[in-house]
This record gives C-alpha cells, structure tokens and sequence, in this order.
C-alpha cells in the first residue's frame, strides 16, 4: 500500500470555526500580557478564519485542508474582508455581509508581518484589529443563531 | 410510522416540557426562572446557555432541557451534542429586544425567531416621536381598495383647508403613485429607491433635495401638496436598486448596524426637515411585507386599514393581531388603528356596513381591546362599544362607483365621481384629524 507523502500526513484538515475561536481567545490572552505583535496576528487570523467559516457554510468550495478552490478566496483578511462583501448575494449572505463596517478594519495588516519587529505595532493599530475581529466574532454568533453555522 | 412534528408543534411541545414537573425529573428549586430557545432560519431550534447560571447547577436543567427537544421536536431540534449554544451575558442582553416571551408557570421562556422577512412587524421604537407632523400610513392586506385614490383625496383635502402635505410613495414594488400625480416633465430627479441606495454609501443627504416635486395640480390650493416619488424621473436600473432598499446599514467603526425600520424613520426625519410639512400621508405595500411592517409598526403613523368585509380579509388581520399578541406589542399600535370600509356597494350600504362594523368590533374585541370584568372601573381602560363612532373599528366609509374606479388619473380629483364616494370618509377623517392635532 503507497504511503502518503510526509508533507501531507503533516497537513490537518481546516476547522474554520474553531480556529476563529481560538485565535480570538489566544489574541486575548496575549494582549491582555502586553505581547502586542503576536496578538495582533492573531486578531487577523481570527476575523479570516470567521469569514472563511461562513463562506464555506454559504457555498465556497475547499479542498480537505481548507484551501478554498476558487483563487480569488486564496486570501488573507487583508483582503477577505472585501472580498467577502463581494462574495455575499442572496437574502441570508447579504443581511450577514451588511453587519461588517463599509471601511476595511485590516488594510493595514500583513501576514507577513510576522517576520516584523515588535516596535511596529501600536496600541492604537491593535484596537483597531481587535475591533474588527470582534464585529467578526459577533458575525459568527448571527451565523449560529441563524443556523447557517453550527 | 411516527408521527409527523411540523413548525406549529414547537411551541406547544416547548411549554408542555417545562410545565410537565416530571419531563426533566428534576425538582423545582432546579429549575431557572428564565430559559432561551433559538429558532433558526430553517426552523430548527436550540437552547441557549448564559455564561452565568441563575441557579446553581444550571449546566444539568440545560443539558436535560436540551435532550428533551431533541426528543419532543423531531426534525425541528439539533443533534444532542449541537443543541446547546453559549452565550455571553452580553450577547444574550441584545436578543431579549427580539425575544417574545411565554409565562410557563413561573418560567421565563424566551424564544427568539430568526427570520429572513416579517421579523419587523414587531419592532417598535422605544422613542415616542413628537406629534408633529402628524403622520398617516394607509394600509391594506390586498391591492385595489383605493389605498393611493384615497391618498391623493387626503392630500387634496387636507391642502384645501390650507395645510402643508407630503406625500410619500411607498409602494416600491407597485410604483405608480408619483406618475398618477405629476406629469412627466414636473418628476424629480431622484425617487425612494435613490435614497435608500445612495445612503448605503453615505451620500442619501445629497440626493434629498432633488426627490420631491411640487405637484402642479394643486397649486391653486391653499396648501401644498408636495409628492416624494418611488423613483424619479428616469427610474434607471430599478430592480437592482430595489434589490438592495431593505437591506440594513453596514455599521461605521463602533456603531451597530442600522435596521432598514431605522433607515426609513431616519428618511422620513429628514424630508420632514427639508419640506416642513404639516402632515405626511405615506402609501404602504400591501400585504404583509417588510414595507408595510416599518411603516405600520415603526414610524408612529397613524394607521388607516383599509379592509371590506370578506373572511379572508378578517382572518388576514386576526393573523397580524394574534402575532402583535403573542408579543405582547397590542399596547404600542392599538391606538394608533382606524378601519376605512373600502368599496362599500352604495345599494346597500346600510346592512354592509352594519355588518362590517360587527367584524371589525369582534376582531378588535377579542385582540385589542381590554377585558373589563362586570362591576370593574372603565375609566382608564381601552376598550369601545360596538357603536362607538370613535373607536378604532368603527368604519370609514368610501363608496365603490364605476366613475371612481376607471378614474384616469389622480389629478383628476374634481370628478365628479370623487364627492359621493368620500364625503362620509372625510367627515370621519374631520373628527379623527381634529383629535390628531389635539394630541
């Protein structure tokens, strides 16, 4: 019997939800301890993971890994957050798309600014963050409430 | 075969759990005194846990409460392991606005709908508005009871004796009355579908002066009558506009999302400003939509239903009231409703209307009017003999004619056919104006 590949047997397969959640609560927990830069990767991933849950449930299509099929989705919150209201037609996705603010909270905000140094990030660009990670979080319980997530 | 569970059944299968003190078997001082249900868009429901236990072990009343749905509920509830949501205290203060609550003995029970349409019939503001303008809605559960003649009547009378009137259409999925009432080349440039458009991007103010027109029919009146059409001039892409009308405000920063009930108010605040209007006479959607719910629930208009006396007008509006009941929302419209008798057939008026009235006094009776027990004080209560000429149900007549009804056009209101059929509808409309403006 062929084995898989090692990178692959590496590779989890998403849990968008659940890692929304954790990335909120992990954001928390490091900012409330002053660890600013981590949190404020972790408030982006967070909001992305969210999105990404409820656009899966909506109809985006995944691989197993979660990497969405259509390329435009390849994307982080930078850019999902538009991306997002671009996705959403339809009465449900619609009145989900029309909680998230018109100005983008992330468009500041890299992936690859992990690799920056931790004096880049302000207290006033966390808010910022984490303010929109919230009103994603707040999305994510609409999306349960309404039964379009679990 | 079991037996088939349908939506209706969730409720009464709900109570009967928690009334039955064995269903959980667990004692009384176990039980919490307020329980959450979230019924979702497809129907299904689960319970909701808050962060904070009223009772000490709450987890266990939950996870049993839980299971029991699962069990009473069929394909309405969740799978065990899903059918418990937490919520923060927070969150959970948030849905109590929405939440239509059922005494079961000495339990709260709140249930919370998520609906796609129809949730606005139930959102009232909390914020009395002045009386100023007076604002009339007029409604109707069908079409083609004369909803927009008798708006253009109103106006025309009301602008007669000299008051200022903007008239507002609000028929978006009908539109027609802004193209009975002004000629082609007197239309504005913009309508209601412009605004509510444009403001989802933040520039609804900008297009407010250039969506009204003065109607040129009535400038030998003493007032104005000023007409806020559905679209303007060159209606432009309307579907994809309308498409987009109802659709709540995506929040700035920290604000909350604005509802469209919201959106409309704050439309109708601001035509109030620019016309200075003494009144606003807005023509609803028929039906029950979510048009007629904000201009019905929401904007503290007066309420004209427009009804005639068939069983399936009565049971459409029993619908309605049942709903406002079961919310316990009676006492935020209740006063503001007057019934307008629409095509009343002039042969026989005296026994239809009879009739109509009897209807109308037994839908108003057994839905909105307080009980009063025999011997009890009536002073404060709200409550009206069936021939009570200023009750809510006692009938404003308007005549069904033929002239009247192949009337060509709004503008037209000197017809001869128009005087009989409303001359007893506005000597009512006098005494419930006269009291308006007292108010």
């Amino acid at each position: 019997m062929p084995q898989p590949h090692p990178h692959l047997t590496r590779q989890l397969s998403a849990d968008f939800l659940d890692a929304h959640f954790r990335h909120w609560e992990d954001a928390e927990l490091l900012r409330d301890n002053g660890r600013l830069a981590n949190a404020d990767q972790l408030y982006g991933l967070s909001a992305e993971c969210g999105l990404k849950a409820i656009m899966q449930r909506l109809g985006m299509r995944t691989t197993p890994e979660g990497k969405p099929e259509n390329p435009d989705f390849q994307v982080h919150i930078d850019r999902l957050w538009n991306v997002f209201r671009g996705f959403a037609s339809g009465k449900k996705a619609v009145r989900m798309a029309s909680r998230l603010s018109g100005g983008n909270p992330f468009q500041d905000w890299l992936i690859d600014h992990r690799y920056a140094n931790r004096s880049h990030f302000t207290p006033d660009t966390i808010r910022q963050h984490k303010k929109g990670a919230a009103q994603v979080r707040s999305l994510v319980m609409e999306a349960r409430l309404s039964g379009i997530l679990r | 075969m079991t037996s088939l569970i349908t939506f209706d059944h969730i409720v009464p299968r709900i109570t009967s759990i928690l009334e039955d003190s064995t269903a959980l078997s667990l004692r009384p001082s176990e039980y919490p005194s307020e329980v959450w249900v979230i019924r979702d868009f497809t129907g299904r429901c689960r319970v909701l846990a808050p962060s904070e236990p009223q009772v000490p072990q709450e987890g266990v009343f939950l996870q049993k409460f839980a299971e029991a749905l699962h069990g009473h509920l069929g394909a309405h509830a969740y799978k065990p392991d899903e059918s418990l949501l937490p919520m923060e205290m927070s969150e959970l203060a948030k849905l109590k606005s929405e939440a239509r609550t059922i005494r079961v003995g000495r339990i709260a029970l709140n249930l919370v709908d998520r609906l796609l349409t129809a949730s606005d019939w139930t959102v009232f503001p909390t914020v009395q508005r002045s009386g100023k303008p007076v604002r009339f809605t007029l409604f109707s559960l069908k079409g083609g009871m004369g909803r927009s003649t008798t708006a253009a009547v109103l106006a025309q009378h009301l602008a007669r004796r000299g008051y200022n009137v903007l008239l507002v259409d609000l028929d978006l999925e009908s539109p027609g009355l802004s193209s009975a009432l002004l000629e082609e080349n007197e239309r504005p440039d913009f309508g209601i579908v412009d605004w509510f458009v444009e403001d989802l991007v933040d520039q609804g103010d900008r297009v407010l002066s250039r969506m009204t027109a003065r109607a040129r029919w009535s400038q030998d009146l003493r007032g104005s009558i000023v007409v806020v059409p559905a679209h303007g001039r060159l209606p432009g892409e309307y579907l994809p506009k309308l498409g987009r009308v109802f659709l709540d405000r995506p929040p700035n920063d920290d604000e909350a999302p604005e509802t469209w009930p919201s959106r409309l108010s704050r439309l109708l605040t601001a035509l109030e400003e620019q016309e200075v209007p003494d009144v606003v006479i807005v023509d609803s959607r028929s039906g029950l939509h979510d048009i007629a719910a904000a201009v019905v629930a929401h904007i503290q208009a007066h309420v004209l239903l427009f009804c005639t006396d068939s069983g399936a007008n009565w049971t459409g509006y029993r619908l309605l009231f049942d709903y406002w009941q079961a919310y316990q929302a009676i006492q935020y419209i209740r006063h503001r409703l007057s019934v307008v008798a629409a095509l009343v057939p002039p042969d026989r008026s005296t026994e239809y209307l009879a009739g109509f009235r009897e209807r109308a006094w037994d839908l108003f009776r057994d839905t909105m009017y307080d009980d009063i027990p025999p011997g009890e004080p009536e002073a404060d209560a709200f409550s009206f003999d069936l021939a009570d000429e200023q009750a809510p149900h006692a009938p404003l007549p308007i005549y069904w004619n033929p002239g009247l009804a192949s009337l060509a056009s709004l503008r037209d209101l000197e017809h001869s056919a128009v005087l009989p059929a409303y001359q007893q509808f506005l000597m009512g409309f006098e005494v419930l104006w006269s009291l308006l403006r007292e108010e």
